[in-house]
Formats: structure tokens, C-alpha cells, sequence
């Protein structure tokens, strides 16, 4: 039996040689025709639209807290150079193994997603990526400077993990295990290779969860959270210039995030990464676990649910900026390509919200 | 008389120990859960003549990874497309789009 016999043939294609001139094709697209146009719309008959077997998960979120866009255009003259700029590239030697038909920066074992740099340049300083930003710090024990991310989550609010601010355990630069808190910090929005659009902003008071400082320093972490108030600049508030970020509870899985922040294997932690994915795993201590190809660097970064802006028209609810969680850890191994994050807690001690709650009454206009 | 005395105010000390124990115990139980809350001791000048151009280029990320008997437990199985091969990738233009010479 020859191959392919007995069996139902396949569809053939069908091809089309062109008829019409570019010229007369252009002309025909006149701007009346252009605005009179109508979408095509596919629709699966009743039928099979009920035999698709998705499970309706139920969504616990709790959505407390809306986010923003800038109410300050402009960059208010803040603009500075902090750096010149780095040559790109990757901080990691690249000896991960690949899977036989996938690139090795799209799936790792299943945990499929798209890491991929925020591009145009010129994004970076559109609302909301403006409200994701590096985070610098100094340890005033091992005297090492370090990088992690960032994001602007209410008017004077920055968020990021607790291992970018407090010491609770044993690390590679200090592994004498003591506590102590990390000095310093510097916050550079929107920062790009040296360059600081909406200038730099440091921290006047700043709170990490109890889960953290008491943690021994190990992940997976049930609330790797920490949260600054900001020092105006020019007597601006830094969401006054980047907008700020909404957040909401819980929810961490099933979901589908967009993962930002400034991994330094990737363009030299000089240029903000932005990773799309869904929940993969659980990682324990209420945490997830989501495929990415970030690592070092892009530690305290937002997860965020909702991503972007809306058009006209759009379903309700869509881009408003969820913060889910913040990045947390990731693997040794260059395979699987993961990141794992902290589920936010609500009002309870050392709760993600609870802690929010004691910055934003911390000074007036905090939130 | 007087022994049965003593012997209930040490029973009552005993007590008062055992109580004051057990709040110990209790406070110390609910502060490992207590976030921390910092101020600065630099001013915010300091902290921005602090990071030089050198020093935010000798800066380090920081990582942290679980230990080496962790497994991630699977949410949902997928379905794999085993077959799938991946060929032709995309590329920028390779002229300016704004400058269209049609």
C-alpha cells in the first residue's frame, strides 16, 4: 500500500497569482475605503464552542488598589547620565543545553514563555513600563554594590523583593548569616544603559516583611516583599512623573503575567527585559513558579497582571496594571529557565498589603 | 499552716513564672513574623554622590537560588507539540519604514 493510502487526503493548497498592478492595488485603498472597511469575525458554532474542555478556574483575586498614568509630562528636567554606556551583552556564560526543536530562550522543560528586551528604546518612558525601574544598593558589611529592580506602586511607593534590602541569611557576599539591614539605595525609572530619563530618586523610610528578615536568607519565601517611600524631587512625587502600578491579591495561579526588570545576563542588566508567561509550577511556601530566561538582576521586579494600555473598546478590566507579585528566585542551572515569586498576602502581619498600608500612613500623600 | 502557706505561694510563683513564659514565648512567636522598618542614616545627598559612574558599573546582581533538592510541583499537565520545529526567524527592516519611497 503506497503511502498515504486509505487514508483521508489532505486538503490541497490553493495559490493566487496577482492580477492587479501594486499601482492600481494602492490606488484602489482609497482613504474612504480604508475608514468603511469591516473586521472579519470567526465564530466557532455553538456546538463546538461547548466541547472545548476549558475548566473555568475560579479567580479569588482581591483587586485593592488601582494603578495610574503620570500626571507630569515631561521629564522635569531630572534627565541625567549616570554612566556611559555599557557594551551589550551577557554577564553568564551561555553553556545551557537546548531541546532538540526548541530555542532555548522560548520553553525550558515546559515552561513556556518569551523573554525578549522592551523595545522600541522609546517605550521604556511610556506609561506603565515607566513605572518599572534598577535598584541599586550598598551592603555596608561585604562593602559590594548591587543591582536589583524596581517599580513605582504608588505616588511616592516603590516596590521590590526583600533580599534587595534586608541581609537575613548566609550569602555569597557575607556568609557570616547576620542580619542587618542594606544602605543606600538609589531608584533610576525608566533607566536605560547609563542613562536616567526621569532622573534618580533615594528612600526616606522603608519596610521588608517578616517572612523575609526572619528567613534565614532562603527562598522559596513566603513574602520576599519590601516597600520604600520615596524622597520627592524638586518637591514631586516620583508617580507624579512615572504613574504607578495597581496591585492585587492573591490570584498568583492559574494566571498569565508580564514579568519586567533588568537581568544581568541579558544586554549586561543595562536594558529592561520583559518576560510574557503563564503559571507553570508551584514552588512551595506560596510560591509560583513561571518560565523566563531573566536571572540575576532582575530580582524585585513586578509581576504584573493586566499589562498595558487599553484600547478603546477593550473588555472591562483590561490593562490596568496588576501587581502580582516580584521576583524572587530562580534556578542554579542554566536549564529549566524559570523565575519564582511570592504570592501577595492581604491584611495580615507581615502581609504584603499590611505593609503597604504602614508606608502609605507614613507620610501624607504616600498613596 | 505555715508550711501549707509557703508551699501555695511557691505554687503561685511557679504560676506567675509559667505565665510570664508562656507571654514570652508568645511574643517572641508572633515578632518572627514583624516586618522591619528602617530610616536613613545618609542624607539624600550622600546616597546620590555615593553612586559614581564607577561604582554603578562595578555593581553585582544579586540572585538567589532554592536549594538543590528543590522540585517544582507541576500545576496542569500540557499537551506537547513534539514535532513542532521552529524555522524562518523574523528580522528588522532593513530600511528606515519612515522614509517609504513608494
Amino acid at each position: 500500500m503506497a503511502p498515504g493510502e486509505g487514508r483521508a487526503q489532505a486538503p490541497l493548497p490553493l495559490t493566487a497569482n496577482r492580477a492587479q498592478s501594486t499601482a492600481s492595488i494602492i490606488q484602489f485603498w482609497t482613504p474612504k475605503r480604508l475608514l468603511e472597511a469591516r473586521p472579519i469575525e470567526m465564530r466557532p458554532s455553538v456546538d463546538q464552542f461547548l466541547s472545548l474542555s476549558h475548566r473555568a478556574e475560579s479567580q479569588a483575586s482581591t483587586h485593592t488598589g488601582v494603578g495610574a498614568p503620570p500626571i507630569i509630562m515631561g521629564n522635569g528636567n531630572l534627565t541625567r547620565q549616570l554612566h556611559s554606556p555599557k557594551a551589550l551583552g551577557s554577564t553568564e556564560n551561555s553553556s545551557a543545553k537546548t531541546t532538540d526543536n526548541l530555542p532555548p530562550s522560548t520553553s525550558s522543560e515546559g515552561a513556556y514563555f518569551t523573554t525578549s528586551r522592551v523595545f522600541p528604546d522609546a517605550a521604556t518612558t511610556t506609561y506603565p513600563y515607566l513605572t518599572v525601574g534598577q535598584l541599586v544598593f550598598h551592603n555596608p558589611v561585604s562593602n559590594q554594590d548591587s543591582y536589583c529592580s524596581a517599580s513605582v506602586l504608588r505616588p511616592r511607593v516603590v516596590v521590590t523583593a526583600g533580599h534587595c534590602v534586608y541581609h537575613a541569611g548566609p550569602t555569597e557576599d557575607d556568609p557570616s548569616g547576620n542580619r542587618y539591614f542594606y544602605s543606600n539605595w538609589m531608584f533610576t525609572p525608566a533607566y536605560n544603559n547609563g542613562a536616567a530619563p526621569l532622573g534618580t530618586w533615594t528612600w526616606q523610610y522603608v519596610i521588608v516583611s517578616g517572612y523575609w528578615s526572619t528567613g534565614k536568607g532562603t527562598v522559596p519565601n513566603a513574602q520576599d516583599i519590601a516597600i520604600f517611600e520615596m524622597v520627592d524631587n524638586n518637591n514631586q512625587r516620583i508617580g507624579d512623573f512615572t504613574g504607578y502600578l495597581g496591585y492585587a491579591i492573591g490570584s498568583l495561579s492559574p494566571n498569565h503575567l508580564t514579568i519586567l526588570g533588568y537581568p544581568c545576563n541579558i544586554d549586561s542588566c543595562t536594558k529592561m527585559q520583559s518576560t510574557n508567561a503563564q503559571s507553570f509550577a508551584g514552588g512551595g511556601k506560596k510560591t509560583v513558579i513561571y518560565g523566563s530566561a531573566q536571572r540575576g538582576g532582575t530580582s524585585g521586579g513586578p509581576w504584573i497582571q493586566d499589562f498595558g494600555v487599553a484600547g478603546s473598546g477593550a473588555p472591562t478590566g483590561t490593562a490596568l496594571n496588576w501587581l502580582k507579585s516580584v521576583s524572587s528566585y530562580g534556578p542554579i542551572a542554566a536549564e529549566p529557565k524559570y523565575q519564582g515569586g511570592s504570592s501577595l498576602m492581604g491584611n495580615v502581619t507581615s502581609g504584603f498589603l499590611s505593609l503597604l498600608n504602614t508606608v502609605c500612613n507614613h507620610r501624607q500623600g504616600n498613596c | 499552716m505555715r508550711n501549707t502557706i509557703m508551699t501555695d505561694r511557691r505554687h503561685l510563683n511557679l504560676l506567675l513564672l509559667a505565665v510570664m513564659f508562656f507571654a514570652t514565648f508568645l511574643a517572641c512567636d508572633k515578632g518572627k513574623a514583624e516586618s522591619l522598618t528602617r530610616l536613613p542614616s545618609e542624607s539624600q545627598k550622600a546616597i546620590k554622590e555615593y553612586w559614581t559612574p564607577e561604582r554603578l558599573q562595578k555593581a553585582r546582581p544579586i540572585e538567589l537560588h532554592p536549594p538543590p533538592d528543590f522540585k517544582p510541583e507541576p500545576l496542569a499537565k500540557e499537551t506537547a507539540s513534539p514535532g513542532e520545529v521552529r524555522q524562518g526567524p523574523g528580522a528588522p527592516p532593513v530600511r528606515d519604514p519612515v522614509h517609504n519611497d513608494h
